[in-house]
């Protein structure tokens, strides 16, 4: 039988000890529902937000309009009906499940590796999907949809390729965490030098691209992007929050795992593999959005500690907050353009990091 | 690096000694006829072959009026000719192209990588060597061509020129690096003329400015009688997906030179990549798409018919909530190639446009016809673009 933490806690005790460790437990809990809830409600608030902010020139009373005749199946405005549901809708809900994902892959992979700089963009499988593109992009013939379907399925494959890079070089030298971050940041280096060889021979326009792909960006979303990133999260969120216990077991180190009959090696594999599919499922469509990853688990762990179970949905919820906060940015600072997200996500990011930072007293790590 | 090394021992070694005019004897500057003839009866006693410092001192009197010519540059640098041109490197297309119009063809010695991949237009430059390009140049291969002249662009990729400019004075002083940028149409003339007299190709020049200006004149003149408030909004987009262009940008002056009112003329860069939304809101009445390189990397003289752009232009008019846009209802969405629109062959496309924003006003224009007549007359090319190649569309 596996030990799981916290379930000892609230085997009913009736000494007066017992009574107040199920209370802190409980409120412990308690608050942590409260946050995600309260995180909910921010990451609504902002989409409503996002959902009005634009170049279009809608009032906000125009786009609830144009929700309400759509939902009655009344006669819509066909100019309003494009800016908001060809243009914006699927653009705003792909931004928040992209900053979902991204936060709960940095989240996953900082406790398997027991790092607080793993992430899929500190750890090659960014730079993995970036090389794919650029040769694409580089190489690439066609136009339109096909070349970025092209591009598309070269950072997906690439994104693959990484992982399994680093999954077989750890599996030779001992799949502990320590390996694993050391293939990681070696396949990092290794893909970022070929991106840069491509780039020293393609033409001026094709590395504008690679940096602008480099960049990140929700300008090329779609609604059927939206749904091929929606359905991912689907099937991988609940695996990972299944897997929440064995990752905090993980975390403990392999010896303390193994002790509570966690299959290290395994687990650790496994939960890389879902990663490496859901960052290549985000990034293949906007670039490299590299922050979130890195900066939502731990802004999340200084606020509930580092218990998985929490861990995982509190860092997502953050994680999209953060990236639709971005996005409005991005969308408002310069008119009728688009600043790539990539870039507003570390400006927003980091002076709510940074106050955390100095103002946590709790070693959340 | 010993290849280098020997190059440039072999070149300096064999480098002419660049003091002054040939056969300028008083030291005035200035090669008379006095200097000349008794030069060349020097040389007909003597029965010598004619010599290189002869035959440019013989250049010079008759071009140059037998004094340096001086020069300034489209990068505002002030240069002073002695020699003649002989073997000259052109770092770009734009350049090959009007040294073709100005039948200066024999001098080059180098070429521009992309060149190469310019099968169909510059057939005669396949086996030229090429010196790589302005941001990645092969600097071994461009001394090994052994030039006395290269032309490189003047106003644009300034710290890739300095940096080239910077090697070849260190390698090889002597070589004269001359700034033009022979695309842009409000300094096209200018540039030909100087480029001609440097090689003394004043005639050419003159052939081919009176089929150009014309072009570009009339073009001018009737958009001058269209008021701005009644000029056509037109959104312009280059290669890649919403990237437009506005002031500061070559795109947004040929939109402008042709009557169009640019939708992002207010925008803070050059190249900026405009919100879909913005597009919507500011409904353009003429849509333009550019292709030939980035994500539209088709058409152009090696695309065997227009085909290419036929997919390009459908993705046009299938974009979220362009059927609101009165250019989509009005059916006045066109996709144009570069090659005819950023180059030197710029005021083709200049017609183009004039002629889908006004074409009342345009009628009796047909840029098929003035493209079929610089490609026969001035670029010697036996090339149809009526059955060849994919430049416009529809």
């Amino acid at each position: 039988m596996i030990l799981k933490p916290g379930v000892a806690l609230s085997i009913p005790d009736t000494s007066s000890k017992g009574r107040s460790l199920t209370r802190i437990y409980l409120r412990d809990k308690i608050q942590k529902i409260i946050l995600m809830g309260g995180l909910i409600f921010l990451l609504l608030l902002l989409l409503c937000i996002s959902i009005t902010v634009g170049s279009a020139g809608l009032t906000p009373g125009e786009v609830g309009m144009t929700f309400i005749s759509s939902l009655l199946g009344s006669q819509t405005n066909s100019y309003s009906t494009a800016i908001v549901f060809g243009l914006r809708l699927h653009r705003v809900l792909f931004g928040a499940c992209a900053g979902f994902g991204l936060a709960i892959c940095g989240a996953v992979m900082q406790g398997i590796l027991r790092n607080p700089l793993a992430s899929p963009f500190t750890l090659g499988i960014s730079s993995a999907a970036a090389f794919g593109a650029s040769i694409a992009i580089v190489c690439g013939v066609g136009i339109g949809i096909w070349n970025e379907g092209f591009i598309v399925t070269n950072a997906f494959v690439f994104t693959l390729l990484a992982t399994m890079g680093i999954y077989l070089m750890a599996k030779r030298r001992g799949m502990t965490a320590e390996t694993m971050v050391l293939a990681g940041i070696l396949i990092m280096y290794l893909f970022s030098a070929m991106t840069s060889f491509l780039q020293f021979f393609a033409s001026a326009e094709h590395n504008q691209e690679i940096v602008f792909w480099t960049f990140g960006s929700l300008s090329r979303t779609t609604w059927e992007k939206t749904v091929a990133i929606f359905t991912i999260l689907v099937f991988s969120v609940p695996y990972l929050l299944w897997k929440s216990w064995d990752i905090n077991a993980l975390a403990e180190g392999d010896e303390i795992a193994k002790g509570l009959g966690v299959a290290a090696d395994r687990t650790r594999a496994l939960c890389m593999g879902v990663i490496s599919i859901i960052t290549a499922g985000i990034i293949c469509f906007t670039g490299t959005i590299g922050f979130i990853g890195l900066v939502a688990p731990h802004i999340a762990r200084m606020l509930i500690g580092a218990d998985m179970r929490y861990l995982i949905p509190i860092s997502g919820l953050i994680g999209a907050a953060l990236l639709t906060g971005a996005d409005i940015l991005s969308r408002s600072i310069l008119q009728d353009q688009i600043i790539p997200v990539g870039i507003m996500t570390a400006f927003i990011g980091i002076p709510f990091f940074g106050y955390l930072f100095m103002r946590v007293r709790r070693e959340y790590w | 690096m010993n290849r280098l090394i020997i190059l440039l021992l072999a070149f300096v070694l064999c480098s002419p000694v660049m003091a002054g005019l040939p056969y300028d004897t008083n030291s005035d500057n200035t090669i008379s006829s006095d200097e000349l003839g008794s030069a060349i009866l020097k040389n007909l006693e003597t029965n010598d072959p004619v010599s290189s410092d002869l035959s440019d001192a013989a250049w010079i009197y008759w071009h140059w009026n037998g004094t340096p010519l001086t020069v300034t540059d489209t990068a505002n640098q002030t240069i002073i000719l002695e020699k003649p041109v002989h073997r000259l490197v052109a770092f770009d297309g734009s350049t090959l192209e009007t040294l073709r119009s100005l039948n200066a063809t024999d001098l080059i010695v180098g070429v521009s990588k992309n060149t190469h991949d310019e099968r169909e237009f510059f057939p005669e430059f396949q086996q030229t060597p090429s010196i790589g390009t302005v941001w990645s140049p092969d600097m071994e291969a461009l001394i090994e061509t052994r030039p006395d002249t290269v032309f490189i662009y003047g106003s644009i990729s300034r710290d890739s020129v300095q940096a080239i400019e910077e090697q070849l004075k260190t390698l090889d002083p002597s070589i004269r690096v001359l700034h033009f940028d022979l695309f842009r149409p409000e300094i096209y003339p200018d540039e030909v003329i100087k480029v001609a007299k440097i090689l003394g190709k004043e005639g050419e020049a003159q052939a081919f400015m009176d089929f150009y200006e014309p072009v570009m004149s009339t073009i001018g003149e009737r958009i001058a009688s269209i008021p701005l408030n009644e000029r056509k909004t037109v959104y312009f987009e280059s290669w890649n997906a919403y990237k437009s262009a506005a002031p500061g940008s070559g795109y947004h002056e040929k939109v402008e030179f042709a009557g169009g009112k640019n939708i992002f003329a207010d925008a803070t860069n050059p190249y900026p990549v405009v919100d879909p939304e913005a597009i919507l809101r500011l409904k353009p009445e003429i849509v333009i798409k550019q292709v030939g390189a980035g994500e539209s990397n088709v058409g152009g003289y090696n695309d065997p018919n227009a085909k290419q752009l036929v997919p390009v232009y459908e993705s046009l008019l299938n974009r979220t909530g362009w059927n609101t846009l009165p250019a989509i209802q009005n059916g006045n969405v066109h996709v144009i190639h570069s090659d005819i629109l950023g180059s030197a062959s710029h005021f083709i496309g200049l017609e183009y446009l004039a002629k889908w924003f006004y074409p009342d006003k345009f009628s009796d224009i047909d840029p098929i016809r003035t493209h079929i007549e610089y490609l026969t007359r001035f670029q010697h090319l036996q090339y149809d673009p009526e059955t060849r190649g994919g430049f416009v569309y529809p």
